[in-house]
């Protein structure tokens, strides 16, 4: 078995050399098209190279922050980063707006970075903003593809690496204004990609397609090292690709005959929104034998839909592999085997909702997917008050222990400590804390909820604590805002955001909340849906805590005072039942009724 | 381009591209209520009016749009500022810069 990811590499080149490849394919025109191919060996190559250049400039056990576009280019970045034993940072390119500036700005001072590596495309931009925010005094940016590297040097001659080593810093949880970066080491890596080739059951052979961007943890470790790691083939597109696009994702299985594609529940619901059934003539999806659905709550129906709709064209019902995980675990904590299928149940509502799931059917009951069983690791469900592991059927946070979880965040020890340290009653651990909540039923892990406030929307961890400060600014009568995640076919942003009338001035309710609304959206990409209420009406802590999920039963309950609602109309339905003293008033548009 | 045939493409986007059967479209439509354009449609109208109209709409811009009068105007914008593409590529092919540096 490989031990680090340097190896990995070296040894699959060698094994399979020019053989095996990473394929990267656009859209032109409704037209799938291969524009790059990549060997093993090439890549191989490649980041020898780079990663001896890395070396010569001091980038070693230093913090390389990788600014790239889907493409070829950022693996040679990363595997030369791995190659020199520097500290990758892959991390989504920044567009033109600020915010999104703000977070790699952010990145490079909590990573200390110094080096920016990119591609000749984009080198211009990055470096005006470098000189823009003065820190072109301390961080270069280069692009690997205009550069004329030094000879490489021998193998030999590079920085040692060991299990202990770190190979990356995913910067995926955490809010803009404090950003998290999950330490990843090779032996975390490695430990990850056994457990997804057990569940694959390391084919050996075979191709994988996929659009997930590789600055995700599923993008990178899912999408891009385990065909490495396995010795497949794997065929990517741009994420923007299948977004404007979704059959271009069938196409790229059919056309490849991928055995195996990975993606988050929005995806699959996108595909079902997007597909007509004249779409799919000539598709054979027969060769696809492994779609894990991760990331974000798994829908049931989503995955009945898809079935019945792609089964015409070759789907194998059993293909769907929900799983779950995160960063902190390097990627994988449970999953479903290649072959399995995906085990749904029907829970009573009434006894979930008091934390015990108990099977039932008929009326009153709620259908779960379970994200499968625990891979090579030790999952816990526990009582978050006595910290004692709870029996099967019964609703805790979910705690984990193996040798993937990762080293911690990245010089923040207090973050690390309440997140990776968790003892049980028993003294025993430490346990990863996923602030996330499930039960356990005969081996099947379920995920009912979050203890953390984190709201996920199409995969993306957005934190409320983003969202309010954005809203915040939007207008001077905007006062205390409060945002929380609500399921309602699909996660929304709701905000919940309080009016200083003193300063309304000319600006009607319907105006403030259009200014909130852009704003949260300039700021996460996201239209929420906006609640304005009374002063005073956002409940807190007695330390002055925003009390978010109190003040999310309250809405939901009807017992909020809302003075103006501009809401999805999904939203609005999940709002309405629950209010029959009519305190919404939803706006009407053109003179009718959402 | 004024507006009214702005207007006309885009309602052929939304019928054709979106395949939404929405009767006829006016300025004053909300993208999100009326429409039921989410962040993932709302990339897709960007890009499919990118391609119509031939022009660079950033996706950034797209989280300003609200109504059917903002996207017009913010194609009208991109069609002003419209001028023969050159992304950066431009200036970035190797120069010395980088040999030197390494």
């Amino acid at each position: 078995m490989v031990r680090t990811f340097v190896d990995c590499l070296h040894e699959q080149a060698a094994r399979y050399g020019r053989t095996r490849w990473y394929a990267y394919v656009e859209d032109h025109r409704g037209v799938l098209t291969e524009t790059g191919r990549v060997t093993y060996r090439e890549l191989d190559g490649r980041a020898l190279h780079l990663g001896s250049a890395l070396t010569a400039n001091d980038a070693t056990d230093r913090a390389v922050l990788l600014l790239y576009p889907a493409g070829p280019q950022f693996l040679t970045a990363f595997f030369g980063c791995l190659y020199a034993r520097a500290i990758a940072v892959p991390a989504p390119l920044p567009a033109t707006d600020p915010r999104a500036l703000e977070r790699a700005e952010r990145i490079i001072h909590d990573a200390d970075v110094r080096l920016i590596l990119t591609d000749a495309a984009h080198r211009d931009r990055i470096r005006r903003w470098l000189r823009a925010t003065g820190l072109h005094h301390t961080v270069r940016c280069l692009a690997t593809d205009a550069a004329h590297l030094p000879p490489p040097r021998p193998r030999t001659a590079l920085p040692a690496v060991t299990p202990a080593t770190t190979a990356y810093l995913q910067y995926t949880s955490g809010s803009t204004s404090e950003p998290r970066g999950v330490v990843v080491s090779h032996g975390n890596l490695t430990h990850n990609s056994t457990q997804i080739n057990e569940l694959i059951r390391a084919p050996h052979e075979g191709t994988g397609a996929g659009w997930l961007p590789h600055y995700h943890d599923m993008g990178l470790v899912g999408q891009l090292l385990q065909p490495l790691y396995t010795g497949g083939n794997m065929v990517i597109a741009s994420p923007l690709a299948f977004v404007v696009r979704p059959r271009l994702w069938l196409e790229m299985i059919n056309r490849y005959r991928a055995r195996a594609t990975m993606a988050p529940n929005f995806a699959y619901e996108w595909l079902l929104r997007s597909l007509r059934d004249d779409d799919l003539k000539d598709l054979d999806l027969s060769c696809l034998e492994w779609a894990l659905n991760g990331a974000e709550p798994v829908r049931p129906n989503t995955m009945r839909r898809l079935t019945e709709l792609l089964e015409p064209r070759g789907l194998d019902p059993r293909v769907w592999a929900p799983a779950y995980g995160m960063a902190e675990a390097t990627l994988l904590v449970t999953g479903t085997p290649r072959d399995a299928g995906s085990h749904l149940q029907r829970f009573d509502i009434a006894r979930l909702e008091h934390h015990h799931a108990v099977p039932a059917s008929g009326a009153h009951t709620t259908e779960l997917a379970s994200s499968g069983r625990p891979v090579g690791n030790d999952v816990r469900i526990v009582d978050t008050t006595t910290r004692a592991p709870l029996p099967d059927g019964r609703v805790g946070e979910i705690w984990v222990a193996s040798a993937s979880i990762a080293q911690g965040y990245w010089r923040s020890p207090e973050a690390t400590r309440q997140t990776f340290h968790g003892r049980l009653a028993d003294g025993s651990g430490p346990y990863l804390r996923t602030g996330d909540l499930g039960f356990s039923l005969k081996g099947e892990l379920y995920v009912t909820g979050r203890l953390k406030e984190v709201i996920i929307v199409h995969g993306r961890n957005l934190y409320p604590h983003d969202i309010e400060e954005a809203a915040r600014h939007a207008h001077p009568a905007a006062g205390t805002a409060a945002a929380f995640g609500l399921q309602a076919d699909g996660e929304h942003i709701v905000v919940i955001q309080e009016i200083r009338d003193q300063d309304l001035g000319a600006l009607t309710e319907s105006e403030l909340a259009q200014r909130v609304k852009k704003a949260v959206a300039r700021s996460t990409g996201v239209h929420p849906s906006v609640l304005l209420v009374p002063r005073n009406t956002i409940p807190r802590t007695t330390s002055g805590k925003i009390r978010r999920s109190h003040l999310k039963s309250l809405v939901l309950a009807g017992e909020a005072a809302i003075r103006h609602a501009d809401t999805h109309p999904r939203v609005a339905a999940a709002l309405t039942p629950q209010n029959p003293q009519g305190h919404i008033t939803q706006p009407q548009p053109n003179g009718r009724t959402p | 381009m004024d507006r009214e045939t702005i207007l006309t493409e885009l309602t052929e986007i939304v019928r054709d591209t979106l395949d939404l059967a929405v009767p006829e479209i006016s300025e004053g439509m909300s993208l999100e209520r009326d429409l039921e354009l989410d962040s993932l449609r709302m990339v897709q109208l960007a890009v499919a009016a990118e391609d119509r109209f031939g022009v660079i709409i950033a996706e950034e811009e797209t989280w300003d749009l609200h109504t059917i009068a903002d996207a017009v105007t913010l194609i009208q914008r991109a069609l002003r500022r419209q001028r023969p593409a050159a992304p950066d590529h431009a200036g970035g092919q190797t120069r010395a810069e980088d040999g030197v540096r390494w």
